[in-house]
């Protein structure tokens, strides 16, 4: 693929996110017409009179036609205006600016060990495939994936940190290294349910690579032990691996949402499974928002990444 | 994403079901039948609380312990399994008759519908199913029946993909064309000559998708926002169980354990199943 060529799919995958983002927009916008309730009467309470509820109705433009309804709202979204708690004393804004680090420094680190767990596992099942270890390491894989990310929380939490005292029960720290001891438990549960699916990714490529000619030949050229595996199996093993990356994240992200209430880490999903459960609407709509923007975004870097490393992907 | 799909199909080996098919069934029958007798296998009420036996810790008396109210935990996680179970399996089998439905439409009409049913599908595909799942049970308010709608609404897109593409094959074989050409109404092909040839594999994906189900349900219970007390359901459970951790693990840890059971008697199902019908 030429550089200009790269950059034409750059520029065309994002002129493809936009109409994407819109219906994305669009739904989140809809949440408002389809939960029960009228939102005049939640803001007026119970004993308005109709005259209020019309006022009220009017302040809040919903006596206008439901396509500048929207039109406002996207303006709104536009200068970061969410709303606020149904307390409001917290803006929407604010409650997401302050849970995304927490999120994204869980995802992180589930990725470290998602990748280090993923790739141990997937060179050592593919040593010999059907072998011992490949057959145990794909029963225990079946296993992971069925096994609850916020159970495994709590029996790590029961099993390690507070035997060992080592990890706090739950919570967040307030400097890098008390941040990394928090995110650690955490991001082991989550990692658990997801590196079977990376590992069995890379395993099958491992066991293709191995088979290959451009192996055959590097080893009748003498080539052994570490430098063969890492220059001519891992490299290659790791290109559909990369394609995998977007939905991986994706299911990172999911159980984040599950494992954040387990150890009280006052992150993105700690905030959704509260405001669901207080009935709080702005801050589920803005988080749906924040979520599906997230979601449109690692699935336009993983293709972009894809296309990058992949020569074969036609521009 | 359906399990089987996740973990790939390898290693199958010719024959029949085999024993694994017989006993991740009996495993599952035996403890939906230990639900409905669970007072009379543990002799303890699930409900009866006293506080002067709370927290005893896994004896020969109470095998999994008491909780916090004095209540026997394994005779509750038995009679959790005659609400986890179907649910599951309802969790398990809407969406894929949604899924087979849709996605033979949009293999068969093609055009604007097939279209429109696989846009939404990739939309569905892209988003995190716990977040979809929250999100709509805000709007329907917590239950299993918002459980039931947020797992068809999330998990049909396997199914119709993997029906539409059998479909796209076999609509433009000879023995399809023929039974179109006999005059055959469209329902009639579709579901006389095509979908026979998807549905071994759907039924797998939705045999395996039972702990995908099964997980969604616990999660969704265990965050408050599934099944609410007096129901009794293995999320909750661990989630009541959660603040005596300390000292009492085991009024949230054995719970987890009925779920494990099930996860590796419906692998051995699936598993089962699947050696059964590539025959």
């Amino acid at each position: 693929m030429t550089g200009r060529g790269r950059f034409r799919f750059v520029g065309r995958r994002l002129l493809q996110a936009i109409p994407l983002t819109l219906v994305l927009l669009l739904l989140v916008f809809a949440m408002l017409k389809v939960v029960p309730g009228d939102p005049a009467l939640q803001v007026a309470g119970p004993r308005a009179s109709a005259a209020t509820l019309e006022a009220i109705r009017i302040h809040l433009g919903l006596d206008q036609p439901v396509w500048l309804q929207f039109v406002h709202y996207l303006g709104r979204v536009a200068t970061g205006d969410l709303g606020t708690t149904a307390t409001g004393s917290t803006k929407v804004s604010t409650l997401i600016a302050a849970g995304t680090p927490v999120t994204l420094v869980l995802l992180a680190v589930s990725t470290v060990f998602t990748v280090v767990i993923a790739g141990a596992t997937a060179l050592l099942a593919a040593r010999r495939p059907d072998g011992l270890a490949d057959r145990l390491i794909n029963v225990v894989a079946a296993f992971g994936v069925g096994v609850p990310t916020f159970w495994l929380g709590i029996v790590l939490l029961a099993g390690v940190a507070l035997p060992t005292g080592a990890f706090p029960i739950g919570g967040w720290g307030d400097t890098p290294a008390t941040v990394l001891r928090a995110a650690v438990l955490p991001a082991l549960a989550l990692s658990v349910s997801v590196a079977p699916v990376l590992m069995a990714s890379l395993r099958s490529g491992i066991v293709e690579a191995r088979r290959s000619e451009y192996h055959a030949a590097a080893q009748a050229a003498g080539v052994r032990g570490w430098t063969l595996t890492r220059r001519f199996v891992l490299r290659n093993a790791a290109v559909p691996p990369v394609s995998l990356l977007a939905a991986l994240t994706t299911l990172l992200l999911s159980g984040a949402v599950v494992v954040e209430s387990t150890f009280g880490l006052p992150g993105l999903g700690l905030s959704l499974t509260q405001a669901a459960q207080n009935r709080d609407f702005n801050v589920i709509q803005g988080l749906t928002l924040v979520f599906s923007l997230a979601v449109v975004a690692v699935n336009l870097v993983g293709d972009v990444l894809v296309a990058l490393l992949d020569p074969r992907v036609e521009v | 994403m359906a399990l089987v799909q996740v973990l790939g199909r390898r290693r199958v080996r010719r024959g029949s079901g085999g024993p694994a098919l017989v006993i991740g069934a009996v495993l599952l029958a035996l403890l939906l039948a230990a639900s409905f007798a669970a007072g009379t296998l543990t002799g303890h009420d699930p409900a009866l609380t006293d506080l002067t036996a709370r927290f005893r810790p896994p004896t020969a008396q109470h095998w999994f312990g008491t909780d916090q109210l004095g209540r026997d935990v394994l005779t509750r996680v038995l009679v959790a399994a005659g609400t986890d179970l179907p649910l599951a399996l309802l969790g398990a089998a809407v969406p894929a008759v949604i899924g087979i439905v849709l996605g033979a439409l949009a293999g068969y009409a093609r055009g604007w519908i097939g279209t429109a049913v696989m846009r939404l599908a990739d939309l569905i595909q892209a988003f995190p199913s716990y977040i979809l799942l929250i999100v709509l049970v805000f709007l329907l308010g917590p239950g299993g029946g918002s459980f039931l709608v947020g797992a068809a609404v999330g998990a049909w897109v396997t199914y119709a993909r993997l029906v539409r593409g059998v479909v796209l094959r076999l609509r433009e074989l000879d023995y399809v064309r023929a039974a179109q050409a006999a005059g055959l109404g469209h329902t009639r092909v579709l579901l006389r000559h095509v979908l026979p040839n998807a549905l071994p594999q759907a039924v797998v994906y939705a045999a395996s998708d039972i702990v995908l189900a099964l997980s969604y349900l616990a999660a969704l219970s265990y965050l408050g926002l599934g099944i609410q007390a007096p129901g009794i359901e293995w999320g909750q459970m661990i989630a009541e169980g959660q603040p005596f951790l300390r000292n009492q693990w085991w009024v949230s840890v054995m719970p987890g354990l009925a779920i494990i059971l099930v996860g590796v008697a419906v692998r051995l199902i699936a598993g089962g199943l699947e050696r059964r019908l590539q025959r």
